[in-house]
């Protein structure tokens, strides 16, 4: 039996071999983990970001109908550094067109959803906008570099502490935060043109209804936290009537042979 | 052939190797426990399946190493099971700090690389056992089917012990005990020989169990991702955990948030002014919240439940006398029953911690007050609930999403939305009863029109010459709700629809008098898609729509029950292109990623039973035949293991149907299976220690495989029918009978082919052993995705081919 097994040294270098394998594997983890990458030029980033979004927009305009969103959201895109916005280890994924964790399992949203969503409530100048679910502070530095004041509510109280400090380091001086609950929305500050809810429940909170103003827009993102569904738009008409439409943020025909 | 050790002997004790197989066993079922709290089933699923190819490595890890005196190789054993013992527990607390999340594979390549590192630590525990087990069957000689034996018969009472404990303690605490468990066999062993370091190695083992026993004292809750719902919820200053229970069923936690309420209400209309009372929810495995509301006696506390899509037949049918709330959860289907004024409500769940939640824990939310003798509350699963013959219902309520919400469980077997189970369920309703079923309407609709395309079928196969006159669905943003009428709708009944959703906003999607003008109006879509494909469906192409539509609509049977099953492979290119615009919403992950775990087992095993070969150390055999007894040997030990695990599963998942518990199905198929093929080994030994030709006995088996197999597989459609309504206990003593002999024949055929080994290439013996570990895998892996084809018959069936298959390569061994 001896004299059918392969050599001791033979066997000593695969192991060794396989030793060496093992450490690199455990190596190019470690270092994914650990590495960030290197910063790159944020302007340029942001540009090719909004060129991504353009892209998208084109693509899906049958079902979000229209082929362009509106020039000055996707400025205001242009012009904000996302990349302010999240933790550092995911900065230098700040202008990728995806979704990025910010700590506390929320999300800062992909910027194709977020310029979706900020084009959806057509916002003008003069208007008051809530939102609800501050998360990073994103979506309301650029509502708030579109209308009057923006009103927004965190939940979790180190999200609002942070986005609240942020706002203030970057001198955005139109939007007001508040640390709690934001199913009842802003009483004091109600009637809104706009609110936006940054993660849908199960259902649409009624007081923020009550809180829209007539002919007021509301989004609301539907979906999991890295991949939203569909894109929920309630408006209430001059009567009070409530339409909700569904938006589904891709060009997907369920059915072949038929466009 | 005696089974008394010496001090040169590599063997260890039987009772170790039982220990070992048993803790390893254990240790599996627990990691997918654990796995699916942390995770998300579907990933625990695949994670765990590569990690078991340890069992592959194991085997070229042995035919790799150096050739020395089977006296040193005695070592292995103890080692191996100490490395498990070790491992196990090191490991799995490694793996938890690994921040991989699931949800972000298709942004982040960074994710595969976290998944890969899991890969690598959950590896280990496996490899280290199986290293072992596969050292003693190596150098087992003639009592390699008493190795084998012990190993099956530990790993059954692993499986059977495994169950039992988690009724009693946390997952965690188990994963000690199992840990302790592996200890405690490599101590078995080491203390067996006469060594000086005896002393040593008790005071080694006792030091581990203790460090790990005061381990557990800060160790109770896995960590959670971060994205699931409970943790999402307990980030919420105020929220609290108020109770938790680990069972078998999975992990039930109940929270409350005093300041900040739940406010639970699926399908709730806009247009509702109705306050949501204090809640507390209950979430399983971090998942799947339901709520339960606080009601105090005073009707106004639960009006918001009369305003919601799920209450559309309760509006149809206020004065049924009486209602079936099927998995009642918390019960808010049974005070929305009570808001309606139900005169005697039955409401069953499964998970036995609802019931004694409600009527302890929970009591003063609202169980108090329900009048005595108006509920009753039932620990069961509405299949087996509705067994022995019942008075008819007037309503049937089924809980909301029915369908799952991500898309992940298209390989979660569901056998409450399957043709034979709405045919049940309608069987009870009395004439004019409806069946409400409430799904999750999402985008583009893929759930609701399976659902309804199954209630069209099963209303064919009872004999409904017009379907569609029996079915209506209406829907808002979130939820879509199917009423199946045991009688036509009257076009009052009709009406009273149009008005609810009129009332509350809510979509039609298809009534019997339907016109195209009265849809998509509230709610509203690029096209009525809802509205369409259930007009279609009812049509005479629906099959033609069935074909073009870009998810799959088969309907789900007790044979094929994935309802949760929607992909289809001609979308993929689109969706991955769409992948940065919305695109990955569209996907149903189940399925990739089965094929996906299906893939990477593949390619590992190809690896592990390819590098032997290679590297060329698996020695010369005394009778060499050449290339052609290679690849027979390869693919004998491949359908043997692959055929076992195949007919595992598909039994396992019919006699759920039998037994209408999928923790008793499991626990008696493992059971029984392990346990018929440990003493299938013991006669395949004693008959050859009598002098009978190992591979005569060897076909011989094989053959017993095929033809009980078939036997079986023609009566089962008899079998299913008449145990189904029996008493548990006679079903399952029925079960036994069935799984018995089949496992007893099954358990020879590896055994003895590695006693055809190792008379003339006792080297080829790693090599086997190994073949069979990544055989077992891939078919693991793969049964479902051929049961989602082809159906468990079809599993069967395979698994009886491969047997005979088997058969054929037997001469070549």
């Amino acid at each position: 039996m001896a004299n059918a097994g392969p050599h001791p040294e033979k066997s000593f270098r695969a192991l060794q071999g396989l030793a060496i394998g093992l450490s690199a594997f455990w190596a190019v983890l470690a270092t994914a983990h650990v590495c960030p990458l290197r910063a790159q030029d944020w302007t340029a980033r942001r540009q090719e970001m909004v060129a991504a979004i353009r892209a998208d927009v084109i693509a899906t305009r049958n079902y979000i109908g229209k082929g362009l969103l509106r020039p000055d959201v996707l400025a205001v895109l242009e012009q904000i550094p996302r990349h302010a916005f999240v933790p550092e280890d995911v900065r230098p994924a700040a202008y990728e067109n995806r979704p990025l964790p910010i700590g506390f399992g929320q999300t800062i949203s992909q910027p194709y959803i977020v310029a979706l969503m900020t084009d959806l409530l057509e916002p003008a100048a003069t208007d008051r906008v809530l939102e609800v679910g501050t998360g990073s502070g994103y979506q309301a530095a650029v509502l708030a570099e579109l209308v009057a004041r923006v009103y927004s509510i965190e939940i979790i109280p180190e999200l609002a502490r942070r986005a609240k400090e942020r706002f203030g380091r970057l001198g955005y001086t139109k939007i007001e935060t508040r640390e709690g609950d934001g199913y009842f929305g802003w009483y004091d500050a109600a009637p809104f043109d706009g609110i936006v809810v940054t993660a849908a429940a199960d259902h649409v909170p009624p007081p923020l209804v009550r809180q829209l103003k007539a002919g007021g827009r509301m989004v609301i993102p539907v979906g999991q936290r890295f991949s939203v569904q569909q894109l929920l738009l309630i408006t209430k008409a001059q009567n009070g009537d409530l339409k909700t439409r569904q938006i589904l943020p891709v060009r997907f025909v369920p059915l072949t042979g038929v466009h | 052939m005696s089974a008394a050790p010496d001090n040169a002997s590599p063997l260890p004790p039987m009772s170790a190797v039982g220990m070992l197989s048993a803790a390893v066993l254990a240790y599996e079922l627990l990691l997918m426990r654990l796995f699916a709290i942390v995770h998300w089933h579907h990933f625990a699923f695949m994670m765990i399946s590569i990690a078991l190819l340890g069992y592959g490595a194991s085997g070229t890890f042995i035919a790799l190493l150096p050739a020395m005196r089977a006296s040193r190789l005695r070592w292995l054993f103890p080692v191996g099971a100490a490395g498990f013992s070790i491992a196990c527990v090191i490991c799995f607390l490694a793996a938890q700090h690994l921040p991989f999340n699931a949800l972000e594979v298709f942004w982040n390549p960074r994710q595969w690389a976290y998944l890969a590192g899991i890969y690598g630590l959950l590896f280990l525990p496996f490899f280290f056992a199986a290293t072992s087990i596969g050292t003693a069957l190596r150098f087992g000689g003639p009592r390699i089917p008493q190795l084998y034996a012990a190993d099956l018969c530990g790993a059954s009472v692993g499986a059977c012990g495994t169950a039992g404990l988690l009724f009693r303690i946390t997952p965690s605490t188990a994963l000690v005990i199992v840990s302790s468990i592996g200890a405690l066999a490599a101590a078995a062993t080491a203390l067996r020989w006469q060594l000086k370091q005896r002393a040593l190695v008790a005071i080694a083992t006792a030091g581990w169990i203790t460090l790990l026993g005061l381990g557990t004292v800060h160790w109770h809750i896995p960590a959670i991702n971060a994205y699931k719902p409970l943790a999402q919820a307990l980030r919420i200053p105020g929220t609290h955990m108020l109770y938790q229970r680990h069972h078998p069923m999975g992990w039930l936690s109940v929270v409350r948030n005093a300041t900040i309420p739940f406010r639970y209400a699926p399908g709730l209309s806009l247009n509702s002014e109705a306050a949501i009372p204090d809640q507390a929810a209950i979430f399983i495995d971090g998942q799947a919240m339901s709520a339960v509301d606080r009601y105090r006696g005073h009707s106004e506390a639960i009006v918001y439940l009369r305003q919601t899509t799920l209450s559309i037949g309760l509006h149809l049918r206020p004065n049924a006398k009486r209602i079936l709330v099927v998995n009642a959860g918390g019960g808010q289907d049974i005070l929305r029953a009570n808001a309606y004024g139900g005169h005697q409500i039955d409401a069953v769940d499964p998970h036995p911690d609802y019931a004694s939640l409600l009527h302890n824990e929970l009591a003063d939310f609202w169980r108090g007050q329900m009048p005595s003798g108006r509920l009753h509350y039932h620990t069961t699963t509405v299949r087996a609930f509705l067994q022995p013959p019942r008075k008819p219902y007037g309503l049937i309520q089924l809980p909301p999403g029915s369908n799952g919400g991500s898309g992940a469980s298209a390989f979660g077997e569901n056998t409450l939305l399957t043709i034979e189970g709405l045919a049940q369920l309608w069987q009870y309703l009395e004439p004019g009863g409806l069946l409400v079923v409430p799904l999750w309407a999402r985008l583009p609709p893929r759930g609701s029109l399976k659902a309804f395309r199954m209630a069209v079928i099963m209303l064919e196969d009872q004999g409904i010459v017009h379907p569609s006159d029996h079915l209506a669905m209406i829907r808002d943003w979130r939820t879509a709700v199917m009423l199946i009428a045991k009688s036509s709708l009257a076009n009052v009944e009709q009406n009273a629809v149009r008005n609810f959703c009129r009332r509350w906003g809510f979509d039609l999607v298809f009534l019997p008098s339907l016109r195209p003008e009265e849809v998509n109006r509230h709610n509203v879509l690029a096209q009525p898609f809802f509205a369409n494909a259930a007009r279609a469906l009812v049509g005479e192409g629906r099959e033609a729509f069935c074909q073009r539509y870009k998810f799959d609509l088969r309907p789900a049977t007790d044979d094929r029950p994935f309802f949760g099953h929607f992909f289809k492979w001609r979308a993929l290119p689109e969706i991955a292109a769409l992948r940065t615009a919305g695109g990955i919403a569209l996907l149903d992950w189940g399925y990739p990623v089965l094929l996906a775990a299906l893939a990477q087992a593949v390619v590992f095993s190809l690896f592990f039973i390819g590098l032997p070969v290679l590297k060329n150390r698996l020695g010369k055999r005394e009778s060499r035949i050449g290339r052609r007894q290679d690849l027979a040997i390869l693919l004998y030990f491949s359908v043997v293991g692959g055929g076992f695990l195949l007919l595992e599963i598909a039994y396992m998942q019919r006699l759920t149907l039998v037994l209408h518990h999928p923790l008793v199905a499991a626990t008696l198929t493992l059971t029984g299976f392990l346990m018929g093929a440990g003493i299938g080994s013991i006669c395949a030994y004693q008959a050859v220690a009598k002098g009978m030709a190992v591979r005569r006995l060897l076909r011989k088996s094989l053959m017993a495989v095929c033809l009980i197999g078939m036997l079986e597989l023609a009566a089962m459609p008899w079998l299913m029918a008449r145990l189904g309504s029996m008493p548990l206990g006679i079903a399952a003593a029925a079960a036994v009978g069935l799984i018995m002999p089949l496992g007893v024949a099954m358990g020879m055929p590896f055994p003895l082919g590695l006693a055809l080994l190792n008379r003339h290439w006792m080297e080829g013996i790693p090599w086997a052993w190994g073949i069979n570990g990544c055989s077992t895998v891939i078919s693991a892996v793969a049964a479902p995705l051929i049961a989602i084809s082809m159906g468990y018959t079809g599993v069967i069936t395979l698994a009886i081919l491969l047997y005979g298959f088997g058969l054929v390569l037997a001469k070549w061994l």
